[in-house]
């Protein structure tokens, strides 16, 4: 810096007197030399700044810790099985211009596998596609990540962990290896959202931890995968509410309002539902009116309370078992009457109720749009039939 | 120690323009399809001709967009792997547009595309018409190119379709390349003597016309454009009479601001839930501007975005209703807080159980 100060004395004083005359010839020459090197000093600058800033864009979007090509193994597997869920042939699916790396990937896949393509500017679409890197299991030994690409309401996700060929693995004729490494699924593959049978085509095999986690042994065993079904992950900020409005509502309103019991609640979904107890019909009657019911089912709850217990889940298994993912839907009228200690009251026991009904049929894997849940309440007993304090559950089949 | 301000300004601007120049490489990207195109013909191909082709394409899309029959938005479009220049810039308009692509071996699919390019010499000159083919609907126009540039030399003719009084074309994508007094027509026409045609004007371009490449009219400007136009007129020239309807369903959808496209899972939810309930005859009315002066143009961008929501989940066009402002609130438009769309489901009074 010192010296960089002498060379640039001289400039300073030339420019301080603003004459450039060259008749300071010795003063000129040092301030030529030292102009010289400033500009060397810039052009390193220059070359160093630019070649960083070419260095971040080529590095940009690899999301995460994995090769890009590792990255695309676990897409491939995640792909693998949307054919036996969403007909490649009458679905077309929306992806967004921008997102996150492997979205062009997944793109390339798709068409391989025959599905149409739309581009779209921002999330439109019913089969818009998503693809999120989920939290992983820290507790595993290898490098590990959750993806889940979802597909309008079906969600497909699966925790991948990566192996090195020192680690024994070479030779299974199942993994692809990438240099030195290679995807393994260490979880079963997730579905959400459907309850369609499906079967592995993609990485059928994956590492099982659970003699590890329990300390029975040390390695991992190398097993076959499987499929788990599960509820949608949670919608941040919740959807909004659907209001019910027909005129015989507004009716029923106008004349109690007095008080009493209330006429409408929000369902599950947030969707605004009649009271049953005072009869009429379904909120939803215009959509179940095409189909035929072909199972009812009643749970019955403890007093007060929303518990489902052993014997509830049993028979909402028992329902889901006779499910049929593309002819049926699901009617559930939770009931809570004569009198509550609760402060929710009959509304929320019942709505209540009826949700935990619903959150066991998500769980299953059941899309949310197939089930109709809505409520029967009043600090009376009932004389309609329904439950008092239990839940009507009905499976309804298209009609042919 | 003092540094000299102008050298230093000289030395910080040599930085900045040398970070700043790229170097010339011609990028081929924006005339391919998003996915499977052919990048040899396409780099062998002189970059003139390929932007006469880009606007070509753009030109013959943005009239096939409007066509009601076409359904953008919701219809999904069979093509085969583009093996010309012309294929690939056309192949590119259809998925900027906003049709669903998809790629198939030979001639499969009701949507199938086919395209061509003729070229015939006639007693007024040698003529090069290009034209797409979907289904029963064809839409051709005729081109001149000459020194660089691509003018129009006939009407845009559409068969296959009778609705194509609401087609508007962007004919000044072609003005904007400048000229010395040329001319051109433009309009729409019908192959058949009785069938419909828009106005017919000539345009005239001149050497002011003439704008630099950078601020011309983007072809996503211009499809989008198309796109929006679509929607918008079908509610505004056939607006639903709600008379002898009842109101079934409300729901208020939250948008982040004032820009935003991006509707999120919790709105695309309740669309979803309210389409289940749909009934042949029933009617969305979609409600974004609520704006005093009654004019917002983001808001009426929201209003389309709900309803390609609607269309997206095979709901015909006709049945979302796009509303005026309703001239309730004042909004300042530097206000970027989150904004709300109200949609009604109507149903016919006699058409309930």
């Amino acid at each position: 810096m010192q010296k960089n100060s002498a060379y640039l004395e001289p400039c300073t004083r030339l420019l301080r007197r603003r004459s450039l005359h060259l008749t300071a010839s010795d003063n000129a020459d040092k301030c030529v030399t030292g102009v010289r090197r400033l500009l060397m000093f810039c052009s390193l600058v220059i070359l160093i700044g630019c070649s960083s800033l070419a260095d971040k864009k080529s590095g940009e979007d690899t999301s995460g810790v994995f090769e890009p090509a590792l990255r695309e193994d676990m897409i491939a597997d995640l792909v693998s099985v949307l054919p036996q869920l969403l007909d490649p042939l009458g679905n077309t699916i929306q992806i967004g211009s921008e997102g996150p790396a492997g979205n062009e990937f997944v793109a390339k896949k798709l068409i391989d596998l025959g599905y149409g393509i739309q581009r779209v500017d921002a999330d439109q679409g019913s089969n818009h596609m998503r693809l999120v890197d989920m939290e992983a299991n820290d507790s595993i030994d290898i490098p590990t990540t959750r993806l889940l690409l979802s597909i309008g309401d079906i969600e497909i996700s699966r925790e991948y962990g990566i192996v090195k060929r020192s680690m024994g693995y070479s030779n299974y004729p199942e993994l692809r290896w990438r240099g030195d490494d290679a995807v393994i699924p260490v979880s079963k593959l997730r579905l959400a959202g459907t309850r369609q049978a499906v079967e592995l085509v993609g990485l059928t095999k994956q590492l099982d931890y659970t003699a590890v986690e329990n300390e029975l042994a040390k390695q991992p065993e190398f097993i076959d995968g499987g499929v788990q079904y599960s509820a949608l992950a949670p919608i941040k900020g919740g959807i909004p509410t659907i209001s019910l409005i027909t005129n015989d509502i507004i009716e029923r309103v106008a004349e109690s309002a007095s008080g009493g019991p209330s006429l409408q609640g929000l369902n599950s979904t947030r969707v605004e539902v009649s009271n049953l107890f005072y009869g009429g019909d379904s909120t939803f009657e215009s959509v179940l009116d095409n189909y035929n019911r072909i199972a009812r089912e009643i749970v019955i709850f403890p007093n007060d309370s929303k518990r489902l217990g052993k014997t509830g889940k049993l028979i909402v298994r028992k329902l889901v078992s006779r499910f049929s993912e593309n002819s049926d839907v699901i009617g559930i009228i939770g009931c809570s009457n004569g009198r509550t200690k609760l402060q929710i009251g009959n509304e929320g026991l019942a709505l209540g109720r009826a949700k935990r009904i619903t959150e066991e049929l998500l769980a299953a894997g059941i899309s949310p749009d197939k089930v109709f849940d809505e409520g029967c309440w009043s600090p009376t007993a009932n004389t309609r039939g329904f439950p008092n304090r239990g839940v009507v559950i009905d499976l309804w089949r298209r009609k042919a | 120690m003092r540094i000299p301000v102008r050298l230093v300004a000289l030395a910080a601007a040599v930085t900045l323009s040398a970070c700043q120049s790229k170097p010339l490489v011609r990028d081929d990207s924006q005339f391919l399809p998003f996915y499977d195109g052919d990048s040899d013909v396409v780099a062998q191909t002189p970059l003139e001709e390929l932007r006469a082709l880009q606007l070509i394409s753009t030109n013959l899309v943005s009239a096939l967009v409007q066509i009601p029959e076409m359904r953008v938005g919701s219809t999904t479009l069979q093509v085969s792997k583009p093996r010309t220049a012309f294929g690939n810039t056309l192949v590119r308009a259809l998925e900027e547009a906003g049709f669903g692509i998809q790629r198939v071996s030979a001639d499969q699919g009701l949507n199938y595309v086919t395209y061509g390019k003729r070229f015939s010499e006639t007693e007024t000159g040698p003529v090069t018409d290009y034209s797409i083919s979907v289904g029963e609907i064809e839409v051709r126009r005729e081109y001149n190119l000459t020194d660089g540039s691509v003018f129009p030399s006939s009407v845009m003719l559409v068969s296959g379709s009778n609705s194509i009084v609401d087609i508007q074309l962007d004919d000044e994508i072609f003005t904007e390349q400048g000229g010395v007094g040329d001319s051109f027509i433009s309009g729409v026409g019908s192959e058949s003597i009785d069938g419909p045609s828009t106005d017919i004007r000539t345009v005239t371009v001149n050497d002011y016309d003439t704008t630099p490449l950078e601020k011309r009219t983007t072809q996503v400007g211009v499809l989008d454009r198309a796109r929006q136009r679509v929607y918008q007129e079908d509610s505004k020239s056939k607006p639903v009479n709600l008379v002898g309807f009842d109101q079934l369903r409300r729901t208020v959808l939250i948008f982040n601001d004032q820009t935003s496209r991006v509707m999120g899972r919790g709105n695309k939810q309740a669309i979803r839930l309210m389409v289940r309930e749909f009934r042949a005859g029933d009617v969305y009315s979609v409600t974004a501007c609520t704006d005093v002066d009654g004019r917002n143009e983001q808001a009426q961008t929201r209003a389309i975005r709900v309803e390609e929501e609607f269309v997206s989940h095979g709901i015909n066009a006709s049945a979302v209703q796009i509303e005026p402002c309703i001239r309730a609130s004042y909004r300042h438009s530097s206000d970027n807080s989150p904004v709300a769309v109200s949609v009604v489901q109507y149903r016919r009074s006699d058409n309930f159980n």
